[in-house]
């Protein structure tokens, strides 16, 4: 189990250097696909199941980004280790029992019989959606040559959900937007970015609740449009959000540094010394953290590696580091206790 | 129209439902025109474009490039670029003209 919650807190796109890493926690791309002479994960019964996962193991195998690849299946994690994969993206939903193949970094990651029979994903630190799209095209023209995949004409690769047929992608990026937040400027951005095909949600392992300006961006629907095209005006919107992000952090440093200061610090003092902590107030506080580490208004008060602990205040991600380390309690006391354990 | 897919059973309803998925590939055959008609509304243009599987025959390689022109062509079309319309419309005529004698021959 520690296994996990090591492979899980140390994969490569969740700390470290990256492009614009101040805004875009990671930027992520999807690619699905399907067998054409098999149903779809929905209606399959077990036969087809197995069928699919024994194809594209075999046929994922040789491939270099996935070598020395970690196979996880539903048999092997129990219910919190299930959450932890939902919680770092891994995994769609916590009812999800489709195998994964994660590759050593933890960058590139198949997932089997899910929505789709196959959806490939590759993850980058920081706004680098090109790239992920690039990396995952390579892996799927790479597969490409062992399998053939659904494909019409009209409605290009053939997948569960219809709106993202055509080229099958969804680009992702998670963003930290405390500046837009405390401006109040955040709604109107984001109904902006809409308009421009680019949908907002909430972090990965909330349901709804968007705490500390922390969200998660996607491509919305591809059909009509080439890969190249949904990367560029992807990069675009991300990139302009992260352009107005950061005006309005210095905006607000300039006219209200005191009044930033004191609130990052207040945040501080709390995840220092705090007792109990839930999950809302706890992101909230990490969230002004890693805006005042970004200012550089820290000396050494902070680790310098901020985002794997938005992850680790998770429920999933407690109760398996809790576990790990034989700490007892009730979750916003662990939680706490976990964070008072994480400074210098 | 059709009201289900014959492979997998997936009906119209079930599909125009909220979330609604496709069953198998089928489907995408078994309710074209529906689907069609919703991405019309939706403003999307109707045809792949972008990767395509790699052709296995020179006449598959055909095929996709008149499927990639005709993609391109709605598109124009939608955004009312009339030169670049009867631009693609002319090379996808030579190129049918040229499937068709390879066909005939």
């Amino acid at each position: 189990m520690s296994e996990l919650l090591d492979r899980l807190t140390g994969l490569v796109w969740l700390d470290g250097d990256g492009p614009w890493t101040s805004v875009v926690l990671h930027s992520r791309a999807t690619l699905a696909r399907n067998i054409p002479d098999l149903r779809f994960p929905g209606p399959a019964d077990e036969t087809e199941r197995m069928e699919v996962i024994t194809r594209l193991s075999q046929a994922l195998q040789p491939l270099p980004a996935l070598s020395g690849a970690t196979a996880l299946t539903a048999g092997m994690l129990c219910a919190d280790e299930r959450l932890m994969l939902v919680e770092s993206g891994l995994a769609a939903s916590f009812s999800d029992e489709a195998p994964l193949i994660l590759s050593p970094d933890g960058g590139s990651l198949a997932r089997l019989h899910a929505r789709d029979h196959l959806e490939l994903v590759v993850h980058r630190r920081g706004l680098d959606p090109l790239t992920t799209l690039r990396e995952v095209m390579v892996l799927e023209r790479a597969l490409a040559r062992s399998v053939d995949f659904a494909f019409d004409d009209q409605f290009g690769y053939l997948t569960s959900d219809p709106s993202v047929c055509g080229p099958g992608i969804t680009l992702e990026a998670l963003v930290h937007l405390p500046g837009l937040m405390m401006s109040s400027q955040l709604s109107t951005v984001l109904d902006g970015l809409a308009l421009n095909g680019v949908n907002c949600g909430s972090f990965p392992g909330f349901d709804q609740d968007i705490h500390g300006g922390l969200l998660r961006l996607k491509s919305t629907a591809a059909l009509g449009r080439s890969e190249r095209e949904i990367g560029r005006d992807f990069t675009r919107a991300v990139a302009e959000l992260v352009q107005l992000e950061i005006r309005s952090r210095e905006e607000r440093l300039t006219a209200s540094r005191l009044e930033l200061v004191d609130r990052v610090h207040r945040s501080l003092g709390i995840l220092h010394h705090a007792r109990l902590l839930g999950e809302g107030e706890a992101l909230g506080h990490l969230s002004f953290l890693r805006l005042g580490f970004q200012l550089g208004l820290f000396r050494d008060e902070v680790p310098e590696t901020i985002d794997p602990l938005i992850h680790g205040i998770l429920s999933g991600h407690l109760a398996v580091w809790a576990r790990v380390h034989g700490e007892e309690g009730e979750p916003e006391a662990l939680r706490a206790r976990f964070l008072r354990r994480s400074w210098p | 129209m059709s009201d289900s897919c014959e492979r997998c059973g997936t009906t119209a309803a079930q599909l125009g439902a909220p979330g609604g998925r496709m069953g198998c590939s089928d489907c995408y055959s078994a309710f074209r025109e529906e689907l069609t008609l919703t991405f019309a509304r939706r403003a999307v243009a109707g045809n792949h474009l972008g990767l395509q599987p790699e052709p296995r025959t020179d006449a598959e390689a055909r095929h996709h490039d008149l499927a990639r022109l005709q993609a391109l062509l709605n598109r124009s079309v939608a955004a009312e670029d009339f030169e670049a319309a009867a631009r693609l419309r002319d090379q996808i005529t030579n190129l049918e003209s040229w499937i068709s004698e390879e066909d005939g021959g």
